[in-house]
């Protein structure tokens, strides 16, 4: 009997051994955007004193913007505004060209044709327009921020737009948590010098790196790992699945490929490196994960010195035979509603502070 | 005219009388009127008829007494009026005896009044026998034209009925005397509508419309590969369906309704009409209304003005290019015709609203202060008006010819 009521007041030890604030860290994660791929992942992330976050998505909301219009002739801004983001509709699924066609509506066109690297041509209610690079369309190239893109209509050079990205309104609070957690923010860009540090500094992040190409964003990755650091990426999977292989945990936006067979993630097995997926590449996503892995040793301490002291109480009580079989079961109960609620507790008085 | 018979009649007795006779003439030719109306059959019930009778009768007693004067006078008119009554009789299957009563009545009624005039003046009868004669000579002569044209309308009665319809409508398409008209329109048994509506028909391939599908009412005039109808305009429509349903190809430009006179004219316009369909410059429609497209007819009967207005108002345009030229004077010409605002203007052009604004702003970059004359901006709504169409069927060469002569 006496051992029945020992093993009965030992349950809240045996729940605080449980991976259970692991597991409400996953939750809550996953509240906030951002599926680890499995508790290992979160562990992982424990590590992570390095973000690489990639310029699309993360301190930018992932699209361009129209920083500048600039008519050839005065008074024709709105006319330049019209005629391009109308053509722009037409045009593929690039940044710049959404960026354009966000303007104005779209018209009514004819003859559209597309230049890949050079732009597109096409009517706007019969005025033929081109929209592309200066040099493209005889137009006088400009150095500066961002993109510039020519506009010709009439067969006669109309003005110049320019995009830049959009930074999120959060970026720069995301990167001062990133390094308030002791986590250094390197931003990783496609763009030109220019651009990529004028956005660095747009963000507050100290450095930058270039990596147009995937394979070079790869070297990059494996650089700063060779460096000892622990290395996070935080980059969109198209055309960056390499680099993420790469890192030390990746988080990116893509949904594991399903086996139609077997119905398991593909590469589950063959890619050993741990990732989350997020809904979208923010950085404020990115920061708040990482806050979390990085609490979660503590959680669990506290989880497992409560369940501790309350199965010792319980064990002393039984013990001195003060407890009987109801008295125990009570007990057990009381113990591990109390690691729970500890558990839980501990995670939301990280996510208060 | 005899001139034997009137040189008698150049006698004193001539001067001393007739001149009083000639002065008292539309009282005397009210008389003749009255009395052929009441006592000659078949003129009592006919205004038509009798006013016709009275004018020839009248004008052939003028010329009787100028010429008895001395007087240059020709008789080519009285003749002819002559002529045509008998063909009118004679297309009407009647004979001549009605309109020689009228004559000899006409002719005892004058010379009665020679005679009282002559006995007033203490004249002898017999000085007057040679006039006597002179007059029985003329109304022998003048019943001899009017039997020439009967021989004429009996012969053209006795032919098919369809030459007399086609003398009608060639009569009618060619400006015929009215009074002609008239006789043709009753010798083809067509009951002549105060308006006319003429139509221009096109036949495809070469083809020949048969005039027996079309109604009576309906007067057809038909070649190889076109065709022209002439009817009232209630009738129209339903000549125009029937023709569609043999020759589905066939393309119509129908004028509004105009009166006989006019005719001709009608005629030209539809087939300036056709002819400016077929160029691309009116739309290709099967049934084309001329009252539509007035002012692209109108100036475009004048080509070459157009073309030199059309030079000298456009000059801002031809720097250029024709598809721009195109756009900016459509717009313009919206904007001239309407006065609207950019969005009204822009749902007539079926485009935004802001390409409307930038063509505004390039109009008035090209054309400046012009478009504030109002004598600049009348001729350039019609020079407009009757080019663009021509502009947008390929025809640039307004602005060729224009850029070739400066250079």
């Amino acid at each position: 009997m006496n051992l029945v009521i020992v093993l009965i007041v030992l349950i809240p030890a045996m729940v605080a051994l449980l991976p259970l604030p692991g597991w409400l860290a996953l939750r809550r994660s996953r509240q906030q955007g951002v599926e680890f791929r499995d508790l290992a992942a979160l562990q992982a992330a424990r590590g992570v004193d390095t973000v690489l976050l990639d310029r699309w998505g993360t301190v930018t909301t992932g699209e361009l913007v129209v920083s500048d219009i600039d008519p050839i002739e005065d008074g024709n801004e709105r006319n330049l505004r019209w005629f391009a983001a109308a053509l722009e509709h037409a045009a593929d699924d690039h940044p710049v060209a959404r960026a354009i066609a966000r303007l104005a509506g779209p018209g009514r066109l004819t003859g559209v044709e597309s230049f890949p690297g050079r732009g597109i041509s096409g009517a706007v209610d019969r005025h033929p327009v081109r929209v592309g690079s200066p040099g493209w369309l005889g137009m006088e190239a400009r150095d500066g921020l961002g993109k510039t893109i020519g506009v010709e209509v009439d067969h006669r050079p109309f003005g110049y737009l320019t995009v830049t990205d959009q930074v999120r309104a959060d970026a720069a609070l995301a990167v001062a948590r990133l390094r308030a957690a002791g986590i250094q923010p390197i931003l990783l860009s496609d763009g030109t010098a220019l651009d990529t540090e004028h956005l660095a500094q747009a963000c507050g992040i100290d450095k930058w790196l270039l990596g147009k190409d995937p394979a070079h964003r790869e070297e990059l990755v494996r650089e700063q790992r060779g460096r000892g650091h622990t290395v996070a990426l935080v980059a969109r999977d198209d055309g960056n699945a390499a680099a993420l292989a790469a890192a030390d945990l990746a988080f990116t936006d893509a949904a594991p490929a399903v086996d139609a067979e077997t119905g398991a993630e593909a590469g589950a097995e063959a890619g050993p490196v741990p990732h989350a997926r997020l809904v979208d590449l923010d950085a404020q996503r990115v920061a708040h994960a990482l806050e979390l892995a990085r609490a979660l040793p503590g959680v669990v301490a506290r989880t497992r010195i409560a369940g501790l002291l309350i199965t010792g109480v319980g064990a002393l009580l039984a013990g001195l035979g003060r407890l009987n079989l109801a008295g125990a079961i009570g007990c057990a109960a009381l113990g591990a509603l109390v690691v729970a609620v500890v558990a839980v507790w501990s995670l939301e008085r990280r996510r208060l502070s | 005219m005899p001139d034997a018979a009137m040189q008698m009649d150049s006698s004193e007795t001539a001067r001393l009388v007739l001149p009083s006779v000639r002065r008292r003439l539309p009282r005397i030719a009210q008389q003749v009127t009255e009395e052929i109306r009441t006592t000659v059959p078949g003129f009592a019930d006919s205004d038509h008829r009798q006013q016709l009778v009275s004018t020839a009768v009248n004008s052939a007693a003028a010329y009787f007494l100028g010429s008895a004067l001395g007087e240059p006078v020709s008789s080519m008119a009285s003749d002819d009026l002559f002529r045509k009554m008998g063909f009118r009789e004679g297309g009407l299957g009647a004979d001549l005896s009605s309109l020689d009563s009228a004559v000899r009545v006409a002719a005892g009624t004058y010379w009665a009044e020679i005679r009282v005039e002559a006995a007033r003046l203490g004249v002898s009868p017999y000085a007057l026998e040679d006039l006597r004669d002179a007059l029985d000579v003329y109304v022998d002569h003048l019943l001899a034209q009017a039997r020439q044209g009967h021989v004429a309308g009996s012969a053209a009665r006795e032919q098919d009925s369809g030459l007399a319809r086609r003398r009608l409508v060639d009569g009618l398409l060619a400006g015929a005397d009215p009074d002609d008209i008239v006789a043709y329109a009753e010798v083809a048994l067509w009951p002549l509508p105060p308006l006319l509506v003429v139509a221009a028909v096109e036949l495809p391939g070469g083809a020949r419309l048969d005039p027996s599908v079309l109604p009576s009412s309906v007067l057809c005039r038909t070649a190889s590969g076109r065709a022209a109808l002439i009817t009232s305009e209630d009738v129209m429509t339903d000549a125009i369906a029937t023709v569609r349903s043999q020759l589905p190809a066939a393309r119509f430009a129908v004028c509004w309704p105009v009166e006989a006179r006019d005719a001709p004219a009608a005629y030209r316009w539809t087939q300036r009409a056709l002819a400016l369909a077929s160029k691309g410059i009116l739309p290709a429609r099967p049934v084309l209304d001329c009252r539509a497209y007035r002012t692209e007819i109108w100036l475009h009967a004048e080509p070459v003005m157009r073309r030199q207005l059309a030079q000298e108002l456009l000059q801002p345009l031809l720097e250029e290019t024709p598809n721009s030229r195109e756009i900016l004077s459509e717009t313009l010409l919206v904007w001239l015709e309407t006065r609207d605002s950019a969005p009204a203007i822009a749902a007539r052009l079926g485009v935004h609203p802001q390409t409307v604004r930038y063509r505004w702003r390039r109009i008035n970059q090209l054309f400046g202060e012009a478009l504030h004359d109002p004598e600049y901006v009348v001729q350039l709504t019609l020079v407009l008006k009757a080019s663009i169409a021509l502009w947008v069927a390929g025809d640039q060469s307004d602005f060729e010819r224009y850029s070739g002569r400066v250079q």
